[in-house]
């Protein structure tokens, strides 16, 4: 298979471009698609500062690039879960710093066990909520802290195609309309103080995004994160997969549709924001979900060692 | 035929495969893996041969 451009030896085929590219053609092709992406969606605008999320792995070192490459005003933000299995947190922090160096450029580093009290892992001996769930929560918290404070006037992440059309599968399955309403590429700065979400890369298959990373000599990392291994959207990323190999551009259309049909379907009204009243945070509530999460860890800290144990024993028989 | 699979090693009595079918025979989509052979990304239709040092990068993530 021959490169579309300049009939090199192609490195990659994707079907749903019905286009075949070299290693340097597909760098170009894939940065100048992303500022395509950016410009379709009014992503971002001249001067802004972002905030980029960054995990270590594939897409968010990625975007980090691409964004600094276009000429973006970029400081990165990575969040230290505190998971030592397989020691993926340090490692996935290792990977940001060296990339930071790469880049030359800054990274913000919060660590949730010395911010909180407690790692991410530790909490689910604690709540009952699942770990991914509280996962979620700690990120987009500290996301919106992070640039609010640093007066950032966006977050951008590294979502792609399949995770996109993933969550798509999965809010469908449950008809969880709240969540089809805000699915976007962009979700604009909401009072008082949620900040804007873009996500450059949303048209890139997670294929594409490993190949612009391992063309371009991104050391991210690689192992999975080990409360991820069984998650549904592992599962639903396969489907789609699947319905992918038969059918090129399904993914892309699937995902096109509900940015067309956002338009037309009624909705439920999204709830009012006002500020927690502890953190100043945005929130649909009096005091936000974070800030309960906080006050929870902080009681059972102040416990007696004893108690704190009885609490474990408790919690694990639940 | 080695093949490297993340941190382990896989050996199938092959001398030579396409990309896509090795991809088929091991149960992994071709749209959720990058084939390198001999260092070089390649295409689905790359034909693989024993003396190749073959890895393959699996590209799904929970996240």
């Amino acid at each position: 298979m021959r490169c579309r451009n300049c009939r090199e030896k192609a490195v990659i085929h994707m079907p749903a471009h019905k286009l075949a590219l070299c290693g340097s053609c597909y760098i170009s092709w894939f940065e100048g698609y992303t500022e395509r992406t950016i410009q379709k969606f009014n992503m971002l605008k001249p001067g802004e500062q972002i905030l980029v999320a960054v995990s270590g792995g594939k897409d968010s070192l990625a975007l980090w690039q691409v964004l600094t490459r276009l000429g973006v005003n970029t400081t990165a933000l990575y969040i230290h879960l505190g998971i030592a299995q397989k020691e993926y947190s340090d490692t996935s922090l290792a990977k940001a710093r060296a990339f930071e160096e790469r880049l030359n450029s800054s990274l913000i580093v919060i660590d949730v066990a010395k911010e909180l009290g407690m790692s991410v892992p530790e909490t689910k001996r604690l709540m009952s909520r699942k770990v991914c769930a509280t996962c979620g929560l700690i990120k987009r918290y500290y996301m919106n802290k992070t640039a609010a404070d640093g007066e950032f006037d966006a977050i951008a992440t590294g979502h792609n195609l399949d995770d996109e059309t993933a969550s798509l599968l999965g809010n469908t399955m449950e008809w969880r309309l709240s969540y089809l309403k805000r699915q976007h590429p962009v979700l604009a700065e909401r009072p008082p103080g949620l900040k804007k979400k873009v996500k450059p890369f949303c048209y890139f298959t997670e294929k594409e995004t490993a190949t612009y990373a391992f063309l371009t000599g991104i050391d991210y990392i690689m192992t999975e994160c080990p409360y991820a291994l069984h998650a549904s959207s592992i599962e639903y990323k396969n489907v789609l997969n699947a319905l992918e190999e038969n059918g090129a551009g399904r993914k892309r259309r699937f995902y096109d549709h509900l940015l067309k049909a956002q338009g037309h379907l009624a909705f439920p009204e999204e709830a009012e924001l006002n500020r927690c009243r502890i953190c100043n945070q945005p929130t649909t509530l009096s005091v936000c979900s974070f800030c309960n999460i906080s006050k929870k860890i902080r009681e059972i800290k102040d416990k007696k060692p004893s108690a704190i144990s009885r609490q474990h024993s408790a919690v694990a028989e639940v | 035929m080695k093949i490297q699979l993340h941190n382990r090693v896989k050996e199938l009595e092959i001398d030579s495969i396409k990309a896509r079918v090795l991809l088929k025979e091991l149960g992994i989509s071709p749209g959720a893996a990058l084939v390198i052979k001999n260092d070089v990304l390649v295409c689905e239709d790359e034909i693989l041969t024993a003396e190749d040092s073959i890895r393959i990068i699996k590209t799904i993530s929970g996240g």
